[in-house]
C-alpha cells in the first residue's frame, strides 16, 4: 500500500538545546494511521490531556488538593491549554517516554487513566505542533513538539523558575473548533467532582450526582445509561442483547443520566479511548453490571419498610431516596401488574389513564392509554364484570365518554388495591358493568362529520376568532389548538368549545353557547357540567382541567382556569371549601399528607392503618 | 523569541511562555508578516489584545472579556474583537450591554447570545442590533395582515402579550429572524425588511431552529433588505429619527427665546424680534 507522505520542511530561528527524535523511522506515517484511529480527533485529545494532567498530579499526590487549569479556548484567545501540578516531565521522561509512541508509565496501574502510550502525542490528530511546557524543581523547560520534516520534540528553552512542578500543554485551535473544544471539555469533565480552574469560560458546568446509591449515580440529563471509568463516560455496548433484555433498559430512558462507576481496568477500552471494546469479554462485564434495578428498588422498599418505627425516621429514608424514587425508569411495584414509576403510574408495560375502551378485532379489550402527571389524576374507578370483553369495553366507553374530559382510570376489582395518587384517596367506588346502559350503535358517522364541519365553519366564521388557528378539527380527538395569535384570545369561546367539543359521540349535541357570562353560566347548570367540571379538577393544586392539558403552554391552561372560575364563582368556592374541609381533616391526622408523598404500597398500607386506628380511636 | 512555522500552525515562544497559532487563527498571517518583515519585537501585543482591551473600558479576567465586573460570553467577546480588529469604537457594545441589562427575562438575556452567534447581525450605534422580517408586498404582517411594517414604523406590542415561554416554537409576538430563516419564511412577492431592536425588548428566543428566531415586543423597521448586512456596526435608525425629530421640533421654535413660530409666514420673532 503507497501511502502519501510528505516530508514538510519547516521555517525556524529554534536553535534546540537538545532535539529529540520521536522513535519511530516515519513519524508522519503514525500519526496519519493515528489520525484515522479517532472517530472525534477534539473530543479524544482534550480527554488525553486532561486525563494526562490528573495521571500526572495523582501521581505527586496533588489532585483533589490544587485545582489543575484547562483553558477552553475562545474568541479572544483560540488556544487549549491543560496546566496540571502534577511530577513534570523530566528531561530524561521525556526522551524515553514522552517522544515514543507505545511508551506509557502508567501500563502496571490502574490509579491512571493512560497506558497506551499515544495519548500524549494526540494533538498530531488534530494540528501540526504544540507546545510543552514542563516545571520540574525549579527549573523550566520549554518544549515544541512539531511535525515538522522528521517530526520531534525541540527543547528550546531551559530556564529558572518559582512556578510549581507540573506541565502546561498548548494547542492552537481553528476559531471554527472553539465550540467543538468546549463541549469536549464540559463532557471530559462533567461527572468529576474534584476542583478544576478554568479560563476562558465560566459555564463549564461539573454536575453533582441527583442521587447515589452504591456504584450507581443518577445525574440530571437526556436518558442515558452510562459507564464512568475513572470519571470519563464510556457509552454501554448497545449491541449487548442482554441490556435489552435487563429492566435495565427503563432505568436508560428514564429521562436521566444513569451513571453506573467503573474502575480503571474493569473494562478493556479501545485504543482511541473513545469506547468500550467490543468484545464478549466486555459484553459479559456489562452484562453482570445490569440487572441492578430491582435491586435498588427493593433497597429502598426494605429503607422504607425497616424504618417503620419512626415517623421522621421513614420521612428521612424517603427524602434520602426520592432521587432515585423519584426516576421514571425506577418501577416500585404495587402488586397485581401496577407499579409506581417516577411521578407515573404503570401498569406492566404501559403508562396509562384511560381515555378510551375500544374492542379488538378479536373481541379483545383494548385500552387507550395517555402518559399523566399523577397529581392530575383525579379518580379512579374500579369496575367489575362478568361480561364478554366487546361489551364491556362498549359499555365502559359509552360511560367514559358521558364524564366530560376526566381523567377517569379504570380498573377491574383485581387490581383493586391500589391507591394511586392524593387526588384519589377519598373517591373510590365500584363500578358494575352489567348496570351500565350500552349505547345504540351508531348507524352513520355523517351527521357527527357536519356537526363537526359546522362547528368549525362557524369557528372560523366569527370574527372574534379569526385570527385563530383551529386545528385538528377533524381528527378522533377533537381537540381545539391554538398556534397563533398576536392579540387577545377569546377565552370565553375557545374554553367553551374545548370543553363541550370532548366527547366525540355527542358531537352533534354540540351548539356553542351565547357569549355572555350569565347565559354561559345558565347553560353550563342546564347541563349539569358546571360541578362535574368543578369539583374534581379545579382544585388549586391542580389549577388547570385535564382537558386543558391540550394546551401548549400552563399561561393559557390557567387563564382558562380563570375564566372558567369566573363564569362560575360557586366553582372556585366549592373547592375552597373542599380544601378547607381537606385541610382541617389533614391538620387533625397529619399522616394523611405522609401518606400522600410515600410510594410505595407497604409504606401507605402502614400509615393506612394507623390512621384508620386514629380515627376509631376518636370516635 | 524562537519560533517554528509549520503549515498548519506556528508555535512561539518569548520568555519561557508558549504561544502556539492555528493556521486558520487570525493571528496567524500577522505575525508570520512580522516575522517575515524581521520584526519580532511587534510580535507579542499581536499576541494578546487583552492589554488593548483593558485600555479601552474592558476587563479580561481568566480569559474572559468583563464589563462592568460582568463576564461576556464567547458571542460578545467575538463582537467584543471584531470592533478592535476594525478599529471601531466600543461605546455601541457598551450601550448594548447596558441596554441588555434592562431586560427583566434572564433568559431572554441568555438565548439573545445565542441568537447573535448567527452572522448578519450588526450592532448599531445606539446599542441595537438588526434582525430580519419577512411580510407581505403591501408591508402588512404575514401573519394577521393588521401590522405596518412599513420603512420607518415602530411596531409595538405590550410586552406582557408576547409569550416569554421559549419552548412555544410558534406564540404570540412579533417575529424576528435571522436572514435564512426570514428568506425561508418569505413565499411569493413577499418583502424582507431589516428591522433595528432594542436587547431590552426581546422576549423569548425559541429554543427550536437553532435560536434563529425571537419574538419581540418592539422594533423599527430600516429599511428594505438587501442581503445579510456584514458590517460589525451601522447607524442606528433610531438615533437618526431622534435628530430628525430635534430638527423638527427646533422648526417651531425661536432659536433666540425659545417661543412658538411659524417660520412659514414669519420672518421675525413675535416675542424677541429675531430673525427666525
Amino acid at each position: 500500500m503507497i501511502i502519501n507522505n510528505t516530508a514538510v520542511k519547516i521555517d525556524s530561528n529554534v536553535e534546540p538545546t537538545k532535539a529529540l527524535n520521536f522513535g519511530i523511522s516515519d513519524v508522519r506515517l503514525v500519526v496519519d494511521i493515528l489520525s484515522k484511529l479517532y472517530a472525534h480527533p477534539i473530543q479524544t485529545l482534550v480527554q488525553e490531556y486532561i486525563c494526562n494532567g490528573r495521571d500526572a498530579m495523582r501521581e505527586a499526590g496533588t489532585w483533589g488538593k490544587h485545582p489543575i487549569v484547562i483553558q477552553v479556548p475562545n474568541s479572544l484567545d483560540p488556544v487549549f491549554k491543560v496546566r496540571d501540578f502534577g511530577v513534570g516531565i523530566t528531561p530524561d521522561r521525556m526522551e524515553n517516554v514522552f517522544v515514543n509512541y507505545g511508551s506509557s508509565t502508567k501500563r502496571n496501574t490502574n490509579t491512571q487513566t493512560g497506558g497506551f502510550g499515544i495519548g500524549a502525542k494526540s494533538a498530531f490528530s488534530y494540528t501540526d505542533s504544540f507546545g510543552v511546557t514542563s516545571f520540574v524543581d525549579g527549573v523550566r523547560y520549554v518544549y515544541m513538539a512539531h511535525l515538522g520534516e522528521q517530526g520531534g520534540v525541540l527543547l528550546i528553552e531551559k530556564s529558572a523558575t518559582k512556578e510549581s512542578n507540573g506541565v502546561e500543554i498548548s494547542i492552537g485551535v481553528k476559531p471554527k473548533d472553539i465550540h467543538e473544544f468546549y463541549n469536549a471539555v464540559q463532557r471530559c469533565v462533567r461527572f468529576w467532582s474534584e476542583p478544576i480552574k478554568f479560563v476562558g469560560t465560566n459555564t463549564i458546568v461539573q454536575e453533582k450526582p441527583m442521587t447515589t446509591l452504591g456504584d450507581m449515580s443518577i445525574y440530571k440529563g437526556e436518558s442515558r445509561t452510562i459507564f464512568l471509568v475513572d470519571g470519563i463516560e464510556y457509552p454501554t455496548l448497545r449491541d449487548s442483547e442482554s441490556f435489552y433484555r435487563s429492566r435495565d433498559y427503563e432505568l436508560h430512558s428514564s429521562g436521566h443520566v444513569v451513571a453506573i462507576h467503573v474502575p480503571n481496568g474493569f473494562f478493556k477500552i479501545a485504543s482511541s479511548r473513545e469506547r468500550l471494546e467490543n468484545n464478549d469479554d466486555n459484553k459479559q462485564k456489562q452484562s453482570s453490571m445490569f440487572n441492578r434495578q430491582t435491586k435498588y428498588v427493593e433497597f429502598i422498599r426494605d429503607k422504607l419498610t425497616n424504618e417503620k418505627e419512626t415517623l421522621s425516621g421513614r420521612l428521612s429514608t424517603k427524602n434520602t431516596y426520592s432521587g432515585l424514587v423519584g426516576v421514571n425508569g425506577v418501577v416500585v411495584p404495587l402488586g397485581n401488574g401496577l407499579y409506581f414509576s417516577g411521578n407515573y403510574l404503570r401498569w406492566d408495560k404501559e403508562y396509562f389513564t384511560i381515555r378510551k375502551v375500544r374492542r379488538g378485532r378479536r373481541g379483545s379489550v383494548h385500552y387507550e392509554v395517555d402518559s399523566v402527571d399523577r397529581f392530575n389524576v383525579s379518580q379512579v374507578t374500579l369496575f367489575k364484570s362478568s361480561e364478554p370483553d366487546n361489551i364491556t369495553a362498549r359499555k365502559l366507553n359509552y360511560w367514559l365518554s358521558q364524564r366530560v374530559g376526566a381523567d377517569d382510570i379504570l380498573l377491574s376489582v383485581e387490581q383493586a388495591n391500589l391507591i394511586p395518587c392524593r387526588e384519589t384517596i377519598f373517591t373510590k367506588e365500584v363500578l358494575d358493568v352489567s348496570t351500565l346502559p350500552i349505547p345504540a350503535k351508531a348507524t352513520s358517522t355523517k351527521p357527527k362529520k357536519t356537526a363537526r364541519e359546522a362547528i368549525a365553519k362557524r369557528l372560523r366564521s366569527d370574527k372574534s376568532v379569526s385570527h385563530h388557528k383551529i386545528h385538528d378539527l377533524n381528527r378522533a380527538s377533537n381537540w381545539v389548538t391554538i398556534v397563533e395569535s398576536e392579540s387577545d384570545i377569546d377565552w370565553e369561546l375557545v374554553a367553551l368549545t374545548t370543553v363541550y367539543m370532548v366527547p366525540k359521540q355527542n358531537l352533534d349535541l354540540i351548539t356553542i353557547p351565547t357569549k355572555t357570562v350569565e347565559e354561559t353560566k345558565k347553560f353550563l347548570l342546564s347541563q349539569n357540567r358546571a360541578n362535574a367540571l368543578g369539583v374534581s379538577y379545579f382544585s388549586d393544586r391542580v389549577k388547570q382541567l385535564p382537558c386543558l392539558k391540550k394546551f401548549c403552554t400552563r399561561n393559557i391552561q390557567s387563564d382558562l382556569y380563570a375564566y372558567l372560575v369566573k363564569i362560575d364563582p360557586s366553582i372556585k368556592a366549592h373547592n375552597d371549601a373542599l380544601q378547607k374541609e381537606y385541610d382541617s381533616i389533614v391538620a387533625k391526622y397529619p399522616l394523611i399528607k405522609v401518606l400522600t408523598d410515600v410510594y410505595s404500597k407497604e409504606s401507605q398500607d402502614i400509615l393506612l392503618k394507623e390512621i384508620t386506628k386514629q380515627m376509631k380511636e376518636d370516635k | 523569541m524562537n519560533y517554528i512555522i509549520l503549515p498548519q500552525s506556528l508555535i512561539l515562544n518569548h520568555n519561557g511562555q508558549t504561544t502556539t497559532i492555528n493556521k486558520a487563527d487570525g493571528r496567524y498571517d500577522r505575525v508570520i508578516e512580522k516575522i517575515k518583515e524581521g520584526k519580532l519585537d511587534e510580535i507579542i501585543p499581536l499576541l494578546s489584545v487583552a492589554d488593548a482591551l483593558c485600555k479601552r473600558g474592558f476587563e479580561v479576567i481568566d480569559g474572559i472579556v468583563h464589563v462592568d465586573g460582568d463576564a461576556l460570553p464567547d458571542s460578545l467577546s467575538q463582537r467584543v474583537l471584531d470592533f478592535f480588529n476594525n478599529n471601531l469604537p466600543f461605546e455601541p457594545l457598551l450601550k448594548f450591554w447596558a441596554k441588555l441589562k434592562n431586560n427583566p427575562s434572564f433568559n431572554s438575556r441568555q438565548m439573545l447570545f445565542k441568537f447573535l452567534e448567527h452572522n448578519g447581525h450588526p450592532i448599531t450605534t445606539e446599542g441595537n442590533f438588526i434582525a430580519y422580517r419577512a411580510v407581505r408586498n403591501d408591508f402588512l404582517d404575514k401573519h394577521t395582515g393588521k401590522m405596518d411594517n412599513s420603512i420607518g414604523n415602530v411596531v409595538e406590542v405590550s410586552r406582557s402579550k408576547v409569550d416569554d415561554n421559549p419552548n412555544n416554537t410558534c406564540s404570540h409576538g412579533l417575529h424576528v429572524a435571522t436572514m435564512s430563516y426570514a428568506q425561508g419564511f418569505a413565499t411569493g412577492d413577499d418583502k424582507l425588511l431589516d428591522v433595528e431592536v432594542d436587547p431590552a425588548d426581546v422576549v423569548a428566543v425559541p429554543t427550536d431552529y437553532d435560536g434563529t428566531k425571537m419574538r419581540v415586543c418592539k422594533f423599527k423597521v430600516v429599511a428594505e433588505s438587501k442581503g445579510l448586512i456584514e458590517k460589525p456596526l451601522v447607524i442606528s435608525s433610531y438615533a437618526v429619527v431622534l435628530e430628525d425629530a430635534l430638527e423638527d421640533a427646533l422648526e417651531d421654535e425661536c432659536w433666540e427665546c425659545g417661543c412658538e413660530v411659524d417660520r412659514s409666514v414669519q420672518n421675525f420673532c413675535p416675542n424677541c424680534g429675531g430673525e427666525l
